[in-house]
């Protein structure tokens, strides 16, 4: 029987009206046993009265819409499984690396990206990082890989865009990074050159759940993105 | 004993059981008169404790003297500014604190008490070289903040998912959405009443910027709400995208559901005319419902098939519980979870004694 159904209503309803009918009848008979009678005709009735109108209520406002919805338990959630890089392990021994993957060769870029972690990635197994992917040209690379050694709690990408480089070859980069390395599922920066502008935002428009911002400023990156964080907690009906 | 105690209900339910024995007692040795004075009772007790059981679900009236008082929205009084615990005994390691301020609203003249949720890290002397993320927490309708804190158990699940380093440290506002307990203003400003949205979204706001160390920019800003809250996160977070970066409903429908006496409700504080009207805007909604209800779910499914870049929807359900405190509570830590993984990190105070009167 549905808990928002008609039956249940009536049924209650009706046994309202027979419970009140069997103290009216039993009012002025029972002998030495008509106080309790009375008492617990009197409290049945009073207990029905209130269920039936919370079962109206109920029907017309939908709070527990089934029996399931009454006993509902707080077993649907569960932390997700926590991340794993591929290169998790060459990471450890390095923060830096030249990141070239198999897709790389699709990206067009001058060179493969350098790959920069946190120095504390390693220490924080588990973690997923925000990302802040730099478009630069070649010879800003040395100067950003020094900046962004004073960037905590981030993975950087340092990317030299080509001529041919557009927004949609780029769009594998994202996935690849979240398979090599603990990258978040959101909060990514996008830090670009002046020169890379124009790329940066068609790249960020194609994207735009992943992308938070493009910026030229690395700092202004690190300081609005999201902290690292442990796998978190997710609903799973 | 708070009005919202189980020993209240038991006390309710004592004093029908009593009344009904005492009908029994009176009916055949008193008149008219007599009876009638024992019937009311009966039925004042078993209506009593019926609305008794309600408010304690959804803390529409938190404390006896708010039954009696129909301003939603006043402060009892004396709450201190926001301080320091003290040092002796006040901090528990690990764990967040609440306090209770007036936020004197100047751009709408209304002034009402709000609940302000610090976490652990906020009285740490790291903590105190930092500005924390915010997220303004909204409750259904009837209801007050109180409800978040006793009912969803707001602090617990806070501290839980802080301390397990899914969620960064944030100061959490739980402000009073109307100013009186029966006005559903679904966050609105309602023609000739209470100016709610802009309340929420620049007095509350000033306010905490003012009086906190929280962030002031829009990436270090978010909204969550349940039911009538959830339209509230929801709408706001559309209507104010320089203010907030995300927003997360929790059975939230799509329509504000009352008059806002301007004939908003069906435009500008409609999210589906939003959403179908107006470009969309840079922020993500988290929107989540229970699968065996209706209203909340069509109007979160209809948000998430209306939903266009660079306005990005993330959806979440949970099998059956309908619109209830028990589909809430299995939301909640997902929900703060995501809005973390959404906003900016506390951010790193130039100047850290800034706000003297917070550290």
């Amino acid at each position: 029987m549905s808990l928002t159904g008609r039956a249940i209503i009536l049924l209650s309803a009706a046994l309202t009206i027979l419970v009140a009918a069997a103290t009216v009848f039993l009012w002025r008979r029972g002998g030495r046993l008509r106080p309790p009678i009375r008492v617990a005709g009197l409290l049945t009735v009073e207990v029905l009265v209130v269920l039936t109108a919370g079962l109206i209520v109920n029907r017309s406002e939908r709070f527990y819409p089934s029996w399931q919805a009454l006993a509902a338990s707080h077993s649907t959630e569960n932390a997700a499984k926590p991340p794993v890089g591929r290169l998790d392990g060459v990471l450890a021994s390095s923060n830096v690396v030249r990141w070239s993957p198999p897709e790389e060769s699709g990206w067009r870029l001058a060179a493969p990206p350098v790959l920069i972690v946190s120095a504390d990635y390693a220490r924080h197994a588990g973690r997923s990082y925000p990302v802040i992917v730099v478009l630069t040209s070649a010879d800003r690379v040395a100067s950003i890989r020094a900046e962004a050694a004073s960037i905590t709690d981030a993975l950087i990408v340092v990317a030299v865009p080509t001529r041919g480089t557009t927004a949609a070859d780029l769009t594998t980069l994202p996935a690849r990074l979240a398979q090599d390395a603990r990258a978040a599922d959101t909060g990514w920066a996008i830090v670009a050159d002046t020169a890379q502008t124009t790329l940066a935002r068609r790249w960020h428009n194609l994207v735009p759940a992943r992308f938070r911002l493009v910026t030229n400023a690395l700092a202004t990156a690190a300081d609005r993105l999201p902290p690292s964080l442990n796998a978190p907690v997710r609903l799973h009906p | 004993m708070s009005i919202d105690s189980p020993l209240t209900i038991v006390a309710g339910l004592t004093a029908t059981v009593l009344a009904t024995v005492l009908l029994v007692l009176v009916w055949d040795r008193r008149r008219i008169i007599g009876r009638t004075a024992v019937v009311a009772a009966v039925l004042l007790s078993m209506t009593g404790t019926a609305a008794l059981q309600l408010n304690s679900l959804v803390e529409a009236y938190p404390s006896w003297s708010s039954l009696f008082d129909h301003s939603a929205g006043r402060n009892d009084g004396d709450n201190p500014p926001v301080q320091p615990p003290p040092a002796a005994n006040g901090s528990r390691p690990g764990r967040g604190r609440t306090e209770t301020v007036t936020v004197a609203g100047v751009a709408s003249h209304l002034t009402m008490p709000m609940i302000v949720y610090l976490p652990a890290a906020y009285d740490t002397p790291a903590g105190r070289r930092l500005k924390f993320p915010v997220i303004e927490a909204f409750h259904g309708y009837p209801g007050t903040p109180e409800a978040w804190v006793r009912r969803l158990d707001i602090v617990s699940h806070l501290d839980r998912e802080i301390a397990a380093g899914r969620m960064a440290p944030t100061v959490v506002l739980l402000p009073y959405q109307t100013t009186e307990h029966l006005l559903d203003t679904e966050c609105t400003n309602i023609t000739g009443g209470p100016q709610a949205e802009t309340y929420l979204t620049h007095d509350v706001r000033q306010w905490a910027i003012d009086h906190l160390r929280v962030r002031a920019d829009q990436p270090g800003w978010g909204l969550i709400g349940y039911s009538a809250g959830g339209f509230c996160a929801m709408n706001l977070a559309l209507k104010h995208p320089d203010l907030y970066a995300a927003g997360a409903s929790l059975s939230g429908d799509s329509e504000p559901g009352i008059k806002v006496g301007d004939g908003s409700e069906k435009t500008t504080n409609s999210i589906t005319w939003r959403l179908t009207h107006r470009p969309p805007p840079p922020v993500a909604l988290y929107v989540a419902w229970s699968k065996d209800e209706n209203a909340a779910r069509l109007g979160s499914q209809r948000v998430a098939r209306l939903a266009k870049a660079p306005l990005v929807v993330t959806t979440a359900t949970v099998p059956h519980g309908g619109h209830s405190l028990g589909v809430w509570q299995q939301m909640e830590a997902p929900a703060f979870d995501w809005l973390s993984a959404n906003l900016s990190r506390p951010e790193t105070a130039l100047h850290p004694s800034s706000k003297p009167s917070v550290s």
